[in-house]
């Protein structure tokens, strides 16, 4: 990506830097930055920032309103609900950044694949793009948790597994495009293999579009994250995350008499997942103005 | 056009089989004895063998889904596990209409609500009204359905007891209309919150790209009024990719409907759903899962017909 400029000697600019100087000017995309190295901090340090410890029974202070001493409270069994909250974080960010990789790595090498070899390969995976993409996602991710079983892992392979056609659409359609180009016909007829052409030219020359579908698939998983966990087939207690503490919420007694428990975590999921919205929209403005999705 | 149509409904047939196939599969991998349940010092060995045998549990996969699909185009989808015994195209049968409500709702909802917000947006790039609906739409994408949904339930059910908690309404009679939509006002807008706001935000950008065109300016040059400009010229053509949206987001509007169903005990789809995913209950998740694609698949098959009607330069023949 940051390939220098060959004929000017001074005043380099790389494409690295140039998108930067783009972004900078885009002031919800730098809201954005600044809200997830907010929330991403808040996790990290979650031990410093917070005294208590996030799975800490005390059955002589449940439900507690908030204090002093309990900024949102306690919940039912007398844990503190800022720890959770801020250790819950740890959940979301883990989630999301694990799936993405998992549905970009897939949907990238699904995409060139088809885009590379065409024909019938091609038809092949397009086809199973159309299958996937027919099928409603939670639906099937309900499914297979049930019968494969609840639990963070497992959580992150059912999102990630579950969403790589939207990646393999844009890198196939990116590869179509790049194939005819001269530089792919010359590294062919300078011997390079199919691996070597993928990997070594047409992936790196794919990448703007796909990270920024890499952004909005964090938000994304974060977001189905909190949803499987919320019906009760993602993330298992004791394990503090958003969605579990939103989970609670389905007791009319929670929802009625403790908004400090189940809006804090509803109110981080919404602000994590438009902050990286805001930054995927900052980075496809700057990686590739022609690029419209 | 009609053989277009006629095309289309020969390509679901492979679609249906290659995702109910994958489904049976999905579940048959599931854990568990389904005559477990029959074990008991009472029953001898043999005899539970013999039932398995006169249940075909012990056929190949193929067999078995063979079986299935058999069924399955005479309307039959098994009997469910639990205790009731009911058919489960009975069970899905009772809970196709909420579901169809809720999700049809909507997306109607979505539809007039974000094309005229999206069409003032444009129109008035860079205004007041255009920065707070790019905002609203903003906050709309990113914020969880069912968090939207409890929110609602907590001002206008708990604080405010204006709108019910939960339940479609069984209502007789001349209010039966009212009571349904009464019970609906809640689920609809948790629903269709993310479907508005990303159609705002589409509709927003398609229209100013239209608006950009040559004949949008033939037009003002032949000095029509503007709105005849907006609404005649531009309007129609703006719809064209919306159109291509409503398709690719029905399998979203699906997805939201079980939660939307959970949050507000709606007794849909989604709902029977989750239930009898926690006991169990193997065939009313297979059939629900068929027939919910079954539904999307036609979703869209009607956006890709609305689509060949709003825009008449394509032609499938």
């Amino acid at each position: 990506m940051a390939r220098k400029e060959n004929n000017s000697q001074t005043e380099v600019e790389t494409p690295l830097s140039l998108a930067w100087k783009q972004f900078k000017k885009n002031k919800l995309a730098v809201l954005g930055l600044v809200i997830v190295i907010l929330v991403a901090i808040s996790a990290l340090f979650a031990p410093i920032i917070t005294p208590h410890d996030p799975a800490q029974t005390n059955i002589l202070k449940t439900e507690q309103p908030p204090s002093a001493e309990h900024w949102l409270g306690t919940d039912k069994v007398g844990r503190d609900i800022f720890t959770r909250l801020i250790y819950g974080g740890r959940v979301s960010i883990m989630v999301g950044i694990i799936s993405m990789v998992i549905s970009v790595s897939i949907g990238t090498v699904m995409g060139l694949l088809a885009g590379y070899f065409g024909g019938l390969v091609d038809t092949i995976i397009a086809r199973l793009i159309d299958i996937f993409r027919s099928i409603p996602f939670l639906i099937i991710a309900i499914t297979i948790a049930s019968i494969w079983g609840p639990g963070l892992y497992k959580l992150m392979i059912i999102i990630g597994v579950l969403s790589w056609t939207g990646v393999a659409r844009l890198v196939r359609g990116k590869v179509f495009s790049l194939r005819e180009r001269e530089f792919i016909e010359a590294a062919e007829a300078s011997g390079g293999n199919d691996i070597w052409i993928m990997f070594k030219h047409l992936l790196p020359n794919s990448m703007a579009p796909i990270i920024v579908n890499a952004t909005l698939r964090v938000a994304y998983s974060i977001i189905s994250e909190a949803g499987l966990t919320f019906l009760g087939l993602g993330v298992q207690p004791p394990t503090a995350s958003w969605g579990s503490m939103l989970k609670s919420a389905q007791s009319i007694h929670v929802l009625g008499t403790m908004p400090w428990y189940w809006i804090p975590p509803g109110i981080m999921v919404l602000i994590t997942v438009m902050g990286i919205n805001f930054v995927g929209d900052g980075l496809r403005d700057s990686l590739d103005p022609r690029q419209y999705e | 056009m009609t053989q277009y149509i006629i095309r289309r409904l020969l390509q679901a047939i492979p679609v249906v089989l290659i995702v109910s196939f994958l489904i049976f599969v999905l579940i048959n991998m599931a854990p568990g004895d389904p005559l477990a349940k029959l074990q008991s010092p009472g029953i001898s060995k043999e005899d539970i063998q013999h039932r398995y045998e006169e249940l075909g549990l012990d056929d190949p996969l193929l067999v078995r889904y063979g079986r299935w699909l058999g069924n399955f185009v005479q309307g039959d989808l098994g009997y469910s596990m639990d205790s009731s015994n009911k058919p489960v195209a009975e069970m899905i049968g009772e809970r196709i209409v909420p579901t169809l409500y809720l999700t049809v709702g909507s997306l109607l909802l979505s539809i007039v609500i974000a094309i005229p917000v999206g069409i003032i947006s444009a129109t008035r790039q860079y205004s007041i009204f255009d920065y707070v609906a790019t905002i609203g739409a903003f906050v709309g994408v990113s914020v969880p359905n069912f968090f939207f949904g409890l929110l609602l339930l907590f001002v206008f059910s708990l604080k405010f007891p204006i709108f019910p908690s939960g339940g479609f309404g069984n209502a007789v009679g001349v209010n039966n209309v009212w009571t349904h939509l009464h019970h609906a006002i809640l689920p609809i807008l948790t629903l269709g919150l993310a479907r508005v706001a990303s159609m705002t935000r589409y509709m927003r950008s398609s229209m100013l790209e239209v608006i950009k065109e040559d004949y949008i300016r033939t037009a003002r040059a032949k000095g029509l009024s503007e709105r005849m400009v907006i609404y005649k010229h531009a309007f129609r053509n703006a719809l064209i990719p919306v159109v291509t949206l409503i398709g690719l987001s029905i399998p979203m509007i699906f997805s939201g409907a079980v939660i939307t169903e959970q949050v507000f005990s709606w007794p849909g789809m989604g709902k029977l759903l989750i239930s009898s995913v926690f006991k169990r209950n193997y065939t009313v998740m297979m059939g629900i899962d068929v027939i919910m694609c079954i539904l999307v698949y036609a979703g869209n098959f009607a956006a890709d017909i609305v689509y060949v009607i709003v825009d008449p330069r394509i032609r499938y023949d």
